[in-house]
């Protein structure tokens, strides 16, 4: 009797370990970083002008997951904060990071150039995307998204500032809008939400 | 003989100790790097005070920027805002002020210079009490 109770122990304990180092872990849901939409819909066209004069859409970017970025490139502490944070993301990601599309819309486009954004988000990686556009291109877009943005005082000569929303927006590769990502958040927080979708 | 030296050590490691720890300390001065099409860029640093008395970090000056403002970024509901610090930025008595990314920034404008990796900016600080402090800002990418 106790020798075949024995092995039926050892395989329910077998059986338990099992459980708990293979599938309880799995069971765990992710914690997102970001705000998830419940209830989430495609994502606005968009249509602008890359370096070049060539228009691009996110529809150009379906099949990958894509961080929406509003920001300009004067902009000396949060846009590059921001953007730092993506390039960290997508090296994170490792060769998934071929699947992630960053793309920044300028919300000053009386002085950021198509390749003048072109240069500057390439500074954080030569993947990224800077898109611009005439200034009702730019306002279409930015209601489109509900982003909100005020130029301050002064001129081109002059300089001022941009106050903009500061939030990423992360596309399905199904172009759906799925999660707002707040400001603040590090490389490997948004890694973790994209990677969700991947 | 010994005892002399090891008294002379002592004296002197003291002297060390207070001189490093009395009033105004600036800790790892940094701006990102940031590619030539950008303007304008930022620095960051801690500053502390051991002294008894608030201090006021009132400007700061560099032959790197053509203009240079101490700025306060704020975010409410998701919206970011910039606006110069007024009256400058205050390091109370026996704590500290961090100026970081997203928050108190030395702004610079119309860089001179490039931003690129291992770069040094000197840093001219001034304060109401304890005069001015020059230091080496390192340009790095976090």
């Amino acid at each position: 009797m106790v020798k075949r109770a024995l092995p039926f122990a050892g395989a329910v304990l077998l059986g338990v370990v099992v459980a708990l180092v293979i599938v309880v872990p799995r069971l765990r849901s992710h914690q997102f970083a970001g705000t998830v939409f419940t209830d989430p819909g495609p994502a606005p066209a968009l249509q602008l002008t890359a370096a070049g004069g060539e228009r691009v859409g996110l529809d150009d970017f379906r099949g990958k997951v894509v961080l929406l970025y509003f920001g300009y490139t004067s902009c000396p502490d949060v846009c590059p904060t921001t953007l730092a944070a993506l390039a960290d993301a997508v090296e994170q990601l490792g060769s998934r990071g071929d699947e992630v599309q960053v793309v920044m819309v300028t919300v000053d486009p009386e002085r950021d150039t198509p390749e003048l954004l072109a240069d500057y988000v390439a500074h954080f990686d030569p993947g990224f995307v800077g898109l611009g556009g005439t200034p009702s291109e730019i306002a279409a877009a930015a209601a489109d998204f509900g982003i909100y943005y005020q130029k301050g005082e002064g001129t081109v000569d002059t300089g001022y500032e941009v106050d903009h929303t500061s939030q990423v927006m992360l596309i399905d590769p199904e172009g759906r809008y799925r999660e707002v990502l707040d400001f603040g958040l590090d490389g490997a927080q948004i890694a973790g939400d994209v990677a969700q979708y991947l | 003989m010994r005892q002399r030296w090891v008294a002379l050590l002592v004296v002197l490691l003291l002297l060390a100790a207070c001189g490093s720890e009395a009033g105004i300390t600036i800790d790892d001065p940094w701006g990102r790097t940031s590619p030539s099409a950008a303007a304008n860029g930022a620095f960051y640093l801690t500053i502390g005070n051991d002294t008894d008395q608030a201090d006021v970090l009132q400007s700061v000056s560099t032959d790197a920027c053509g203009a240079v403002e101490l700025h306060r970024t704020t975010i409410e509901d998701g919206v970011m805002r910039m606006e110069p610090v007024e009256g400058g930025i205050e390091i109370p008595a026996g704590g500290e002020a961090v100026l970081e990314p997203g928050g108190l920034h030395v702004m610079c404008l119309d860089k001179q210079i490039a931003f690129d990796e291992g770069a040094t900016v000197e840093l001219t600080l001034h304060f109401a009490t304890a005069g001015d402090r020059t230091v080496e800002a390192e340009i790095r990418a976090e």
